[in-house]
């Protein structure tokens, strides 16, 4: 999604998840993770908040917008 | 039961209804009649994936049902509602032209739109499967 800056991945990585761990902490499918990962599938305010407090961390921190989006 | 094998179940449903309705309106179509087969065989086919997704859903813990129909999978499903939408819309034009330049009859065209329009969600969604998006 163009105007998205999405660092999911890296967030995962540094917690030392994998996508199926990840997926299986929030309650969502493996593919849901990777489709968000790869800017395919932008998550609802419900699932990007329950990524960032599993990845401890916050929304901010995974998505942001691009300037002069 | 988990989450893997109850999406396997619900997406080979799925694809499979869709192909058993679009082959039916094609078959409508090749052979000139309203009823190749049976035509209890859309509804029947229909209703039996029903029974299927709803008792293995229910088979399983509701974590995986849960995950079987995630956000994603339901954002999928409404853009192959939406998609099924478009298709019956624009059957009506194009059986419209058929039945006007005489190339289908009104029997033909009932039965081949019926099933088109209820096969078009799930070839949708089948074609998400493929592309890895459920």
């Amino acid at each position: 999604m163009a105007g998205l800056i999405n660092s999911l991945r890296t967030h995962r990585e540094r917690a030392g998840l994998t996508q199926a761990e990840l997926a299986e902490a929030i309650g969502v499918s493996r593919k849901t993770i990777n489709t968000v990962e790869n800017n395919v599938f932008i998550p609802s305010t419900l699932l990007a908040l329950k990524l960032a407090r599993c990845l401890d961390t916050s929304v901010h921190d995974i998505f942001a917008l691009e300037d002069g989006a | 039961m988990t989450a893997t094998t109850l999406t396997l179940i619900r997406n080979t449903s799925f694809s499979l209804l869709g192909l058993i309705l679009l082959g039916y309106a094609l078959a409508v179509l090749i052979t000139g009649r309203p009823d190749p087969v049976s035509p209890i065989v859309p509804g029947a086919a229909g209703i039996l994936t029903g029974i299927v997704v709803t008792l293995t859903a229910r088979m399983a813990t509701g974590k995986a049902a849960g995950i079987t129909w995630d956000e994603l999978t339901r954002a999928t499903w409404r853009q192959a509602l939406i998609g099924g939408y478009w298709v019956a819309v624009w059957l009506y034009a194009l059986f419209g032209l058929g039945l006007y330049l005489d190339l289908v009859s009104p029997e033909q065209s009932f039965a081949a739109m019926g099933t088109l329009t209820g096969a078009a969600p799930f070839l949708m969604f089948l074609t998400a499967w493929v592309r890895g998006r459920v």
